[in-house]
């Protein structure tokens, strides 16, 4: 199926609705308005910097491991962040560590959202018995406590990076569906899908090119949102055991290592801890920022 | 309502039916591996291979499934349980009867036996937890949401936003850097028995507190923004003007009609408590369910995870329901 143009120019309501909103600031665009979502942005954006800025830094390759300094693991000129119970730099495996994460759960959460859309959008348009079938494996799915379904799932297929993105994606992609489903139901009504529908538009343009753009106010807010619980359910995996396989720096990872030395020496989890947090934080004030401007409108 | 309970009890149990199929995929999909996993990696391939042929596990998945379903429901006898395969796994319930989840590799005893203790260990933690989220989060849902966009609504809204950006594990590893290594007012590990004496009830705090500040923080925000929602309708802006005391008009208008929204979500904590138990557990060492079903899935404990994650939508879907229906006897709306 080919996305076909409209035949002969036409003024939608979909247009219509467009241009007004391009007339009026759109919710990204408005960012900087809002003080909460600049502080999360920044937050994430120091990750960001420094997951890209990694492999140019000073520092120790995130896997060396300094024997020397296992004795006192504390901070020193050599590990400003000083090392794990293996010696390897905790700084650098920090900062190495959140290029894994920035890179599994954008990947994770966009794939979820293919998949969660397609299957909403589906179900909105079509109804009937691909909305059963949707909804039901959505219920199925949405039955399991998430990190339950994480680790028999993990636990199954193995710890990899593509196993972590096909767990979250299945555990995310019903609730993107029953999100977007909801909203497709309360458009799909509207005059300017009628329109679309006289004007003999296909049904795959229907759906991406009206109705998807007009659930994309809500959606932005989720996003940024799962991006916070993929990030947790990234380092809780990597906390169970069930993560990144080692040598791969991982903040869940990490923080389960330094547990071992905890009473002792609890710098090893405790900076790890600080960066999820710093970073799921970002994430969420991003959200609660969005949403903050789109009540506004 | 009592059809549409019978419509949803109905859905529940189907929802369950085709879960629970979902995880007798997910673990015995390779049926070689079933083998395997229940003789254990020192068994040579032959014995492997006499148990594959016992066991008929060449039949497909679906037929495998009935007989899975035919052993819990005590229609069939467990084939593990068979003195003749000199597996020496023995249950005193005997190997046919309701609720026979088989036996557990790991612990080397019947599922049975294993699970419920667990699980009660479990219950106390998250009933505490419950205990603590509830009262907790309406505090400081209201406190914020009454006056919307005020000082303190900005200070409890900050804290309750970070309150949900500290996963559990982190959270646990701050609690005992702090509580444990710096004031050693609590201890670090919760085994629940009275060793290196610290009372039992001193093991609680940490892991009660862990599980609840998360998702209080979440829950806090579901009803600050109902409150917020509510203090703006017509018919508190009435009450206000009509004059009566503030103090009447969130206990008796507002916080009523706030609470409804919030109910739901409070007992659909009760699914994600499920998950943080499992990370929780794991961080103190609690001796619950959690850490149980985890180390089940790490072993490769075929029944037992069965067993554990069929408990655990059981628990999940329960609730479920339970918001749903308590949810049609608070809001009037749905009432009708």
């Amino acid at each position: 199926m080919s996305v076909t143009q409209a035949p002969f120019p036409i003024a939608t309501p979909a247009a219509a609705a467009e241009a007004a909103e391009r007339g009026a600031p759109g919710l990204l665009r408005r960012l900087p308005s809002s003080r909460v979502a600049m502080v999360g942005l920044s937050l994430v954006l120091f990750w960001v910097v420094l997951a890209l800025l990694a492999p140019v830094l000073p520092l120790a390759s995130p896997n060396a491991q300094d024997y020397a300094a296992i004795g006192h693991p504390g901070s020193s000129a050599a590990h400003l962040l000083g090392v794990d119970p293996l010696g390897r730099d905790v700084l650098s495996r920090l900062i190495w560590g959140a290029r894994t994460v920035l890179a599994v759960a954008p990947i994770a959460v966009v794939t979820a959202y293919i998949v969660g859309c397609a299957m909403g959008l589906l179900a909105g348009y079509y109804r009937g018995w691909v909305d059963v079938v949707v909804s039901r494996v959505s219920d199925v799915i949405l039955s399991f406590p998430v990190v339950v379904l994480y680790v028999i799932l993990i636990a199954n297929i193995g710890p990899s990076a593509l196993n972590i993105v096909v767990a979250a994606v299945l555990a995310s992609a019903p609730g993107i569906a029953r999100i977007v489903r909801g909203l497709v139901l309360s458009l799909v009504n509207q005059e300017f899908v009628a329109a679309a529908e006289l004007r003999r538009e296909s049904d795959l343009y229907i759906m991406l090119v009206e109705l998807l753009p007009n659930c994309r106010g809500p959606l932005i807010t989720d996003f940024c949102l799962r991006l916070g619980y993929i990030t947790i359910a990234i380092g809780t995996l990597g906390f169970l055991g069930l993560g990144l396989p080692p040598p791969t720096p991982d903040w869940g990872g990490m923080i389960k290592q330094g547990t071992a030395m905890l009473t002792v020496y609890p710098h090893m989890s405790l900076y790890p801890a600080f960066a999820i947090v710093s970073l799921v934080l970002g994430f969420n004030l991003l959200a609660d920022g969005l949403t903050e401007l789109s009540m506004s409108d | 309502m009592l059809s549409y309970l019978t419509r949803r009890l109905l859905e529940v149990a189907l929802t369950l039916l085709l879960a629970s199929f979902v995880v007798f995929m997910v673990t015995e999909f390779s049926p070689g591996n079933v083998a395997r996993r229940t003789l254990g990696p020192f068994a040579t391939q032959e014995q492997v291979d006499i148990l594959y042929n016992r066991l008929h596990l060449n039949d497909p998945l679906l037929v495998r499934y009935a007989r899975w379903l035919g052993v819990l429901t005590g229609l069939q006898a467990d084939p593990l349980q068979d003195p003749a395969l000199g597996l020496n796994f023995t249950d005193p319930r005997g190997a046919r009867y309701f609720g026979n989840f088989g036996y557990s590799t790991l612990y080397k005893a019947p599922v049975n036996d294993v699970l419920w203790d667990r699980l009660a260990n479990t219950a106390l933690l998250a009933g505490l937890a419950f205990a603590v989220i509830v009262p907790l989060s309406l505090l400081l849902g209201v406190i914020a949401g009454m006056r919307a966009g005020s000082g303190t609504d900005r200070i409890v809204s900050s804290l309750s936003i970070v309150m949900t950006s500290v996963p559990e594990f982190a959270l646990g590893v701050m609690l005992v850097a702090v509580f444990v290594v710096l004031l050693h007012w609590l201890p670090g590990t919760s085994p629940l028995e009275r060793e290196g004496g610290w009372p039992i009830a001193a093991q609680l705090v940490l892991p009660v507190a862990t599980l609840a500040i998360y998702d209080a923080g979440y829950v806090a925000r579901i009803v600050r923004s109902s409150m917020a929602e509510v203090m703006t309708r017509p018919y508190v802006r009435t009450a206000v003007l009509k004059g009566l005391p503030r103090r009447t008009v969130i206990v008796r208008h507002a916080l009523r009609n706030a609470m409804i929204a919030p109910f739901t979500v409070i007992l659909l904590q009760i699914n994600w408590l499920i998950g943080g138990v499992v990370v929780t557990e794991l961080v103190f060492g609690y001796p619950g369910f959690g850490r149980m079903l985890l180390d089940a899935a790490l072993f490769g404990d075929i029944s037992l995870i069965e067993a554990a994650t069929l408990i655990a939508l059981l628990v999940a879907t329960t609730t479920q329901l339970a918001s749903d229906i308590g949810y049609r006897l608070l809001d009037p709306q749905s009432r009708r």
